[in-house]
This record gives structure tokens, sequence and C-alpha cells, in this order.
């Protein structure tokens, strides 16, 4: 396979594409600077605190997230001289680990953060299990980091140094890293230089297993690593020179469309070579590549075991940095061709399994024979597969439950009995044939045995028809059933013809049964969902939603799931956990903290995934479109020993319940605002009829005690004056109506200010106008400042305020006092005072007399109905002004002012002069 | 009922609630001059109306209307006998609603004027003096000298005198003054004032009115804070009184 130049010189398109994708990415994610070593005692840790102090000294905000000096007394000194984060103590069985705090650096946001020995496993009970997860994060935060790698801590490369220095290397990184870098420094002395210091003591070679480690500093091992160090690190350069072409094309001497690899991976242990080799020939090649897994519907009765390779397989490939996908089909052959073609594959890699096997390739059926027998366009690449041995299994992983049709100890022993009672059956049809060969004969006997064979396949499957199978034939010759019977090879061909036969029916027989089996799972997994959704689509409410949820998930599945959800009112705060547990007590900060991780980062958390794998339940962010709406908690669930099918069908589940909660919310909100239409409707139609009924009969009563006074001649004195009595009554209760209806509707809240620009004398002529009956003829001054400027207010309002205003310091003052009103501005607000020469407010009640049904008894008897300042403190309030009372200082009298804020003036009318 | 005289005004009141009918009734019997005829439904509101303005040839001169009818709402009959004859006849509603809006909108129905119950007799009175004493309609228009009260206009010079005095006015200010003369005794919404003086586009601008009847109160009134000219509609505008009259 050789790429080819495009002829047009024009940029890949896809390339671009991907650049593009990157720098963006790249403008959010902060910058990581790689120290790259062949080996620990290099310097990398010098080299790293030496940048930090050159960046420092440029005025970045430096921080030392991690840095192990081992007590070398150089990089000590580096070290003392920048600030360094205090790191977190995670207790751990006995001992107490002191762990980098990711939380105190994500909150601290330094400009560049130093983190040494990126292969780092944290200690248990850390958000992640890794260092370099704990990287990822700070990137995606934005936060740029300098970080030192070791060369044999990369995944590609660990296995090679396992084979060259024979030493076990435990932790891992995936190569992703060093590709994402935007920089990679290669600190590098010679292996002769390296010993040297070793010898010397300046190598720190850790508490334990000091003689491994010098077992690993042999010459001929630092050789071999520093050569993978310096391929790495040119591999890096050349990437980049790529880079450079690709965004200068007029400088490219030479490029290429992109080459694909494509490898599918099967549930075999030794398919992790695949992906390695796959890895190696594309970077090799520099193409990208994609590992798939086509899961069948056979698959769903595969071992856990099984699905626990095919996870592993496609986490190996994509910390190597390949995309993975899992698709799927009944046709593994055709799913995979049909997935190459359509991401443009050029090539697609397939493991040849040394051993039996290996003769098998050409079986119509595989996936080998399919591909080279169909595809003319794709490169097919057969690669060498070692076997592996699959490691025993894992005890805990027998007790698990997967919806039976996996092992459990109920179907294991129903598997036995089924071993047992099959052959049991092939005995006794020995026996039957024995005591009735005489009247069957030869064909008849054969045809018993192959109903019995037929039987316990229909019954139990393909093993138990074999057994029967089995034990019929061995019993038909220890029971000497074959005596009498021709022992010529024709007869002989004849007797391994009918065995045949009899195998090849029971097998066919079983075989429609296993897929009659696979179709009642999956008819069963769609029924499920089809209940799950009716569950889902008659619940009420968010409650009634996630009630509906658990109970069908636990009745079909068998899991126990609960959710996170933020407050309704609250979408930012923290998430309460749905139903409320209490037996959950101690871990349940741990679970809130991961809940919290999954709702934000909307990935899945927990158990089975990378992200706080210890705590003992599975996060799945539940996602109407983009958006969380909380996170679903699947407690003692392992994906990986799961079927096949399950994440795919629980993300399902999670988005169905998103859809489900997103659409009572948003019915919740409408019922919300109906209701509160409803309640406005009813309460205006109710102030409307309460007024109507109010007014009516009171305008009867005025009408009639005016008319009866206006013509007087026939009534006394005495009966004029109750006439007049009726009169005033009639007038002050349409008053007491008036406010009460006021009030009310201020009340409701729902009153709608209807804000104009208006002359202060316009409202107060309107005032004095309502007030006549009160004031009557009593002396008013005004001193309103000349450039008093347009109030912005409602004006029917105001002029209540002011009404009440002028009525109450008509009422508390002697009549042949004057009322004042004072009126002036600042920047800020419009002041408006009432000033009476009455008798002012008891002290201490200043505030009190603001509040309803409040106040101070008048000298003549003339009570008012309490309302009137508490309406007022109303409408000002409504304003966004103050209002307040005070005593005359020196002289008798109250002062009540009121402000309102003062606005920038409107357009002024234009005189026609 | 009372004698009756040729020049006696009929007046036609349509009111559901028999407390309000009944005093109206009695009270408007025992003032000289007028003729009160009581309908409780718009319907025999608007028979009486078509029997007096096509059989008899004697439309009403003056209709107390009130708002809420059993039968349906006045605004509608208010706009039907608009349409049909009334364009003369005087419109005064009577409603207990006190609702800005409703004014508003009755006003602009086509009615006259308005009162909120509850009301005293004399105040309808007043009303109704202040509506007749620019009667017959049209006069006014067709003229071009006025005296009201202590104020003299003559449309011919644009001047405007109070006691004697010339009072100096900007084209606007005499404009707006003209237009409340010439609607004496009627309420003016602050939409009519705008689209009559400053042109449609404006009807937005309340605060316009607003400021230049404050200006017109300054010059005209005595004490600008209780004016007896330009008297303030609460929430609705203003109307033109007539001191003399109102008294």
């Amino acid at each position: 396979m050789s790429t080819e130049d495009r002829k047009d010189g024009r940029p890949d398109p896809d390339a671009l594409l991907a650049q593009v994708q990157q720098e963006e990415q790249a403008r959010q994610r902060g910058r990581l600077k790689i120290f790259l070593g062949a080996a620990p005692g290099v310097g990398k840790t010098y080299a790293m605190l030496r940048y930090g102090q050159q960046e420092m000294a440029k005025g970045v905000d430096v921080l030392v997230g991690v840095v192990e000096t081992h007590q070398r007394s150089e990089t000590q000194a580096l070290a003392d001289a920048l600030p360094a984060l205090p790191r977190v103590h995670i207790p751990y069985k006995n001992v107490v680990l002191e762990e980098f705090d990711l939380d105190a650096a994500l909150a601290r946001r330094p400009g560049l953060l130093l983190l040494d020995e990126l292969a780092h496993s944290n200690a248990p009970g850390s958000r992640h299990k890794k260092r370099w997860q704990d990287l990822a994060e700070l990137l995606d935060a934005g936060l740029s980091v300098a970080t030192t790698v070791n060369v044999q801590h990369l995944e590609s490369v660990h296995e090679v140094v396992q084979q060259i220095t024979g030493i076990q290397v435990q932790e891992t990184l995936p190569d992703q890293i060093i590709q994402q870098a935007d920089e990679v420094i290669l600190v590098d002395i010679s292996d002769e230089d390296l010993l040297q210091r070793l010898k010397e003591g300046k190598v720190y070679l850790g508490d334990r297993g000091q003689r491994a480690m010098t077992h690993f500093f042999r010459k001929g091992n630092l050789i071999a690593l520093r050569q993978l160090a310096l391929r790495l690190a040119a591999d890096r350069v050349d990437l980049e020179l790529r880079q450079f072409h690709q965004q200068n094309p007029e400088e490219r001497q030479r490029s290429g469309s992109r080459d694909r690899l494509l490898v599918a991976v099967s549930g075999r242990p030794e398919d992790e070579h695949l992906v390695r080799a796959a890895y190696h020939l594309a970077t090799a090649q520099r193409a990208d590549w994609l590992v798939i897994h086509v899961d069948t519907p056979r698959g769903l009765l595969q071992k856990p075991q099984t699905q626990a390779w095919i996870w592993n397989h496609l986490h190996l490939a994509e910390s190597l940095g390949a995309e993975t996908a899992r698709l799927t089909g009944v046709n593994i052959g055709a799913e995979v061709l049909a997935y190459a073609r359509l991401r443009d594959v050029t090539q697609i890699v397939l493991g040849q399994t040394q051993g039996l096997r290996k003769f098998l390739w050409w079986w119509p059926g595989s996936l080998t024979a399919h591909l080279l027998n169909s595809e003319r366009g794709i490169d097919v690449v057969i690669h060498p597969l070692p076997v592996k041995k699959a490691p025993p299994e894992d005890r805990r992983l027998r007790n698990q439950q997967y919806l039976g049709i996996v092992d459990t100890p109920l179907r294991r022993s129903i598997r036995n009995r089924a071993f047992v009672i099959s052959g049991a059956i092939g005995l006794a049809l020995s026996g039957l044939a024995w005591s009735l060969g005489a009247y069957l004969g030869f064909a008849g006997v054969f045809m018993l045995y192959m109903l019995g064979a037929v039987g316990t396949a229909l019954m139990y499957g393909r093993w138990p028809s074999l057994i029967t199978f089995v034990a019929a034939v061995v019993s038909y010759y220890s029971f000497g059933l074959d005596r009498g019977l021709p022992t010529t090879v024709g007869s002989l061909a004849y007797f391994a013809l009918i065995l045949s036969l009899i195998l090849l029916i029971s097998q066919l027989v079983a075989r429609s049964r296993e897929q009659e089996l696979m179709a009642r799972i999956r008819e069963r997994r769609a029924r499920n969902l089809y209940q799950l959704v009716q569950a889902l689509s008659s619940a009420r409410g968010v409650e009634g939603i996630l009630n509906a949820s658990i109970e069908k998930l636990h009745q079909t599945l068998g899991i126990a799931v609960a959710f996170w959800l933020p407050l309704v009112d609250n979408a930012g705060g923290p998430l309460q956990m749905f139903p409320a547990s209490t037996d959950l007590e101690a871990p349940q900060r741990n679970l809130r903290a991961a809940a919290r991780w999954s709702f934000l980062n909307k990935k899945n958390a927990g158990m089975s995934t990378d992200t706080l794998a210890d705590i003992p339940a599975l996060f799945m962010p539940m996602l109407s479109g983009e958006r969380a709406l909380g996170v679903m908690m699947l407690s003692d669930l392992d994906l990986r020993r799961a079927p096949a099918d399950w994440l795919r069908f629980l993300e399902t589940v999670a988005r169905l319940i998103a859809v489900a909660l997103d659409s009572a919310q948003a019915s919740l909100q409408r019922t919300e605002a109906d209701v509160r239409l409803r309640v406005e409707q009813l309460q205006n139609a109710l102030l409307g009829a309460v007024s109507h009924d109010l007014r009516t009969p009171l305008a009867g009563v005025l009408g009639t005690a005016t008319t009866l006074s206006r013509n007087a001649q026939g009534l006394t004195a005495d009966e004029h004056d109750l006439l007049e009595n009726i009169r005033e009554q009639t007038q002050k209760m349409e008053h007491t109506v008036d406010r009460i209806l006021h009030m009310a509707a201020l009340q409701s809240g729902r009153l709608h200010i209807k804000k104009e620009w208006v002359p202060l004398e316009d409202l107060l002529v309107t005032a004095r106008d309502q007030v006549k009956a009160v004031c009557a003829d009593r002396p008013f001054q005004t001193r309103i400042s000349k450039d008093l400027p347009l109030l912005l207010v409602d004006p029917q309002l105001m002029v209540q305020v002011l009404t009440n205003l002028l009525e109450n310091a008509c009422r508390y003052s002697p009549s042949d006092r004057a009322i004042e009103l004072e009126a002036y501005a600042n920047d800020a607000e419009i002041t408006v005072c009432v000033i009476d020469h009455g008798f002012g407010v008891p002290p201490g009640r200043e505030e009190e007399i603001f509040l309803r049904f409040s106040q101070v008894k008048p000298p003549h008897g003339l009570g008012g109905s309490g309302l009137g300042l508490a309406i007022c403190a109303a409408i000002i309030e409504l304003h966004g002004g103050r209002i307040w009372v005070r005593n005359r200082v020196a002289v008798r009298g109250a002062v009540f002012c009121f402000t309102v804020p003062r606005e920038p003036e409107p357009p002024m009318p234009s005189d026609g002069d | 009922m009372t004698n009756i005289h040729e020049g006696d005004l009929d007046i036609l009141l349509v009111e559901d609630d028999p407390g309000i009918g009944g005093f109206l009734q009695a009270a408007m019997d025992r003032e000289p001059g007028y003729r009160l005829y009581w309908e409780t439904t718009l319907k025999d509101a608007w028979k009486a109306w078509e029997k007096r303005q096509i059989q008899e040839g004697r439309p009403f001169a003056l209709i107390l209307l009130d708002l809420g009818l059993p039968d349906g709402d006045g605004q509608g009959f208010i706009r039907r006998l608009r349409d049909h004859g009334g364009e003369q006849a005087l419109i005064i509603v009577i409603s207990a609603r006190g609702g800005e809006a409703d004014k508003v909108q009755a006003l602009d129905s086509g009615a006259d004027d308005y009162l909120t119950k509850p009301f005293t007799i004399g105040e309808l009175l007043a009303r109704l003096r202040a509506h007749l004493r620019r009667r017959p309609v049209g006069s006014s228009a067709e003229s071009s000298h006025w005296v009201i009260g202590v104020l003299e206009l003559d449309d011919l010079t644009h001047t405007l005198r109070k006691g004697g005095v010339p009072i100096p006015m900007t084209p606007k200010e005499y404009q707006l003054f003209h237009l409340f003369v010439m609607n004496q005794g009627r309420i003016l919404s602050y939409r009519r004032i705008l689209g009559a003086v400053w042109g449609e586009h404006s009807s937005d601008q309340a605060h316009y009115v607003r400021l230049y009847i404050k200006r017109l109160r300054e010059k005209i009134e005595d004490d600008p804070g209780m004016p007896q000219y330009l008297v303030t509609e609460k929430g609705v505008g203003y109307r033109f009184g007539n001191p003399e009259v109102s008294k």
C-alpha cells in the first residue's frame, strides 16, 4: 500500500478538517509540554523545573503540582524556588498516601502546572486511576501543564520493553498523550553518563526492587530504551514537519491522502496482539486506524469473559489512538466490509491464529475467507497471532447474574442436570433397543436413536444431544446389541452414514433452537424497552417517571437503579439522590462526586469506566439533546462482564428517561403558567364583580339621598341632617370600598404598572381634586423646584399616593393650618414631601403606620380605612422608590416623603414658534 | 308623569339597576325642563329610540347609558346609535366601572361624557347643564369669538384675553386651547388631543399634552393648582369647563 500524490496538489479535506478541529480544541485546551526520557535518572525532572523557573521569570504563574525530587540536592533547590501545591492525603489500608490534589489545582488555575511522573497510578479512592487522566482533565479545563514521561511506560512500547529488559512494566500511558502534546522535549544523556550517575548514587531507584532496578540498568537495556526514546522523538518531529507542510501547502514537497487501517477484533485474548500490531503498522504508515467489533446475535450468548476481552481490546486501541466502534450485524464479514467502505478504509488487518484454527481460515463463513473472496479495492493484511491462553475465570464473575443468559449457579445446575438426563436417555434408548431390537430391526433402532438425539437437542441444545447420541452408541456396542449384524465394509459405511445423519440432524435442530433463544432474548430486550416507554409515558410528573424507571429496570434487568437530579430551581446546584437512601450514608459523598462528574462531563463514570472506577456503581448521564438532565446510577454493575448489548441498551434507557423528564418538566412549567393565568383571570373577574356589586347599591343610596335633599321643602331640619348623614356615610363607604379594591389589586402582585412621563403639577391637580371634600378650602402651599424633571411613573397610582398623603394631612391637622408640598430632585431620585401642621406621628410608630390596617386615631373621629399609607407604600415600592415619615423639628406636624428614581428625560415636544 | 311642555328635554335612561333607575326617575321628574324615559334593556332602549327617531321624528336629545346591561354591553349600543341617526345625540355613560380603559373605550366609541357611580344628582345636573350650554351643536364651530368666564378668545386674530389683558401664547398652545374651546364640556382623551395638535404619529407621547396643559394652566388659571377651566379627567384626559356653568 502506498500513498499516492494528489494530482491537483490541493490539501486533503479530511486532513484540513482534522487540523481545524485540532486547532479549535487547542484554543480552549491548555498547552502540554512533555519532557521525555529513556530511563529514570536522565534529568527530566531537573529539566522541567528549569523550564518552570524560566517561565516564572517571564511572569507566568508557575505552580508545582507534584515533583519527586528524591532528595537530590540540585533538583530540590530548583523545586524549592517554585511555589508548590500542598498534597492531598489519602488513607489507604494502614498508610497515608500523598497524592496530587487535582481539585485544588483546578481551583487555583495556575498559568503553568508542573506534574512529575505522568505514568503514576493514583492511590485507590482518587478520582482517576492514573495521573495522566488527571492531566487530561487539567488540559480540558484550559490549564497548561509540563510533565515528565519515561519511554518504557508508553502503551505501544511497553511490551517491547518487557521483552528487552525482562521487567514487567506496571504503569502504562496511552501514546495519544505524546501525540496531543504541544511540545515534546527529549532529555537525553549517553548510556555511559547514565551508568556513571548510577554509580555515584545520583539515580533514585525506588524503595523496593533495588536489585530489579539494577538489573534494569544494564548497558544493553539502556541502549535499547534510548533507541526507543529517540525514535519516538523522531516520529514526533516527523509529525510536526508533516503538520507544518499541511498548513503551508506551498512548502509541501510530498503529500498524499491518508491511509486508513481497519482491524476487527473478537473476544479472543490473542487479539490484543492484533491491536498492537495494527498500531505499529498505522504509525509506520502514518495512517489513521479504526478498531471495531461486530456484535452478532450469537454474541448475546457469549461468556462474560469474552465480553471482558472485547472491552479490553477496544479500550487498548483507544488508548493507542485508534478510533473504535461497536457494530451489530448478523454476518461479521459483510458488516466489516460495509463499514470499511463507508470509512474509506484502505487496508484491513486480520489476525491469523497459530494452532489448529489456522488451517480453517478458508472455511466458508470465516471472516478471512469472506474478505479475501469479496473485496478487491481494499488490501488485506494477515498478521500471525500467538495462541494466548485466557486466564482462568475470575471467581467473582461466576456470581454475576446476567439476564439468566450467562452462567448463574441456577443455570449451571440445570445444565448439569441436562447432561445427566441426556446421558440417561441415551442409555434408556439402548435398553429399549435391546428389548425391542428384534421387532424394530437395524433401521428401526437407529430411527429410535435419532428420535432421542433430536429430542434432547430440542430440549437442551447441542451438547446434551451429542451426549445422548454418544451414550446411546457406546451402550449399543457395550450391550452387544450389534451382535448378529453384518460386519462387512459396506454395512459399516452404512452404519457410519446413519450416525453422521443423526449427528447432523440433531445439530441442526440444536442450532435452530439456539436461534430461537436468541430471537427470544432480542424480543425480550425490545419488550423491555417498550414496557419502559409505556411506563414512562403513563407516569405523571418527575417523581412518577423516576419511580417507573426504577421499577421497570429492576423487573427486567434485576439491577438496582437510583437517580441523581439537580433541584428544579437550581440547575447548577448540588445533585439530589432519588430515591433518597439511608443505607448509603458513608459512601454517599463519593457517589455524589461521581454523579456530579458524570453530570458535568456528560460521560459515564464509576465502575467499569476510567473515572472513579473504585466506586461500586456505574453512573450514566441522562442526555436530552446536548443537555444533561440528571445521572442514572446503576449499583454493582460491571459492564465489562455484562452482555454485549447492555451498554447500548442502558444508554438508550437513559436517553428515554431524559426525554420523558424533559417533557414532564416542560409540561410542569406549562401547567404553572396555565394556573397562573387562570388565577389572574379569576382574580380580575372577582375584583370586577366585587367592585360592581358594591358600588351599584351605593350609587342607589347616594342618588336617592341627594335627590331627597335637593327638594327639601317638605323636610324638617332634622330630617335634612339625617339625609346629609346618609350622604356622608355613603361616600365614606365608597371610599373604603375603593381602597380595599385597590389594595387587593396591589396585593395580588399582578397590577401592571404603566409608566408615563408626567409633570408633578399635573398629578397634584388631580390629587387635590380628589381630596376636595376632605380638605375643603384648606390653604395649600407648594414649593416645587423650577427645574424639577418629569416623573416616570404610573400616573393613576401616583395620584393615589398624593391623594392619600394629602387626605391624611388634612385629616390629622387643624382645618385652618396650611398643607405644604415640597419637591426637589438630585441626580438619582426625585423627592416629594407633604408637610402638615398637625399632631405628628407618635414616636416609635414611624414604620408601623405603613402597615395595613394600622392607623393613628384622628382627632375628629374621622377614621380612615387604615389602608391609605399601606397603599402608598406598596405603590412606591412598585416604582422602586422609598417612603418614610418624620415629625417636624421645633414645630408640630408630620412630614411624609417619598422618592421615585430619576430617569433620563424623554424627548420634549418642539414648539412650532 | 308631570305635565309635558314644549321645550322640555327628553332623556332616555338605559339602566338595569332598579335602585339607580328609581332615584334618577324621581329626581328628573322633580327637575323642571327634563323628561326621563327609562328602559332596562338595550333591546327596549333601541326600540324606544327607533320609535322616537323614525315614527315621531323627535329624537332623544340625551341618553344616559349604563355599560353593563343584561342583554349586552353598552359600547356596541353607542356605536349603533351613532351610525343610525344619533350623531347629534348627547350620550353620557354612567357606570360603576372605574377603570381608565373602560372610560377611554366608551369615549372612543362615541360617548360624550362619563360619570362613575356613585354620583350625586347635583353632579349629573351640572354635567347636563354644561353640555346643553354649548347646544345646539355646530354653533360654536361657526363662531370665531368666544367668551368663557373671564376668558375671551378671538379666532380671527388668534388672541386670548383674560379680563381684557392679552395673554401671549405659542402657536401650539393656541392650537391646544382652541381645541378645548371648540369642545367645551367634552372630555378629550390624550389620544384625541395628541392626534389633533401633534398629529397621529405622536399618539404615545402623552407627556406633550401634560406639559402643555401645565403651561396653559399657568397662563390662564387663577390658581394653577386648582384649575377652573382646564379640568383633569382622571386617567382619561381633560375637559374644558366653564366655571360659571358648573356652579
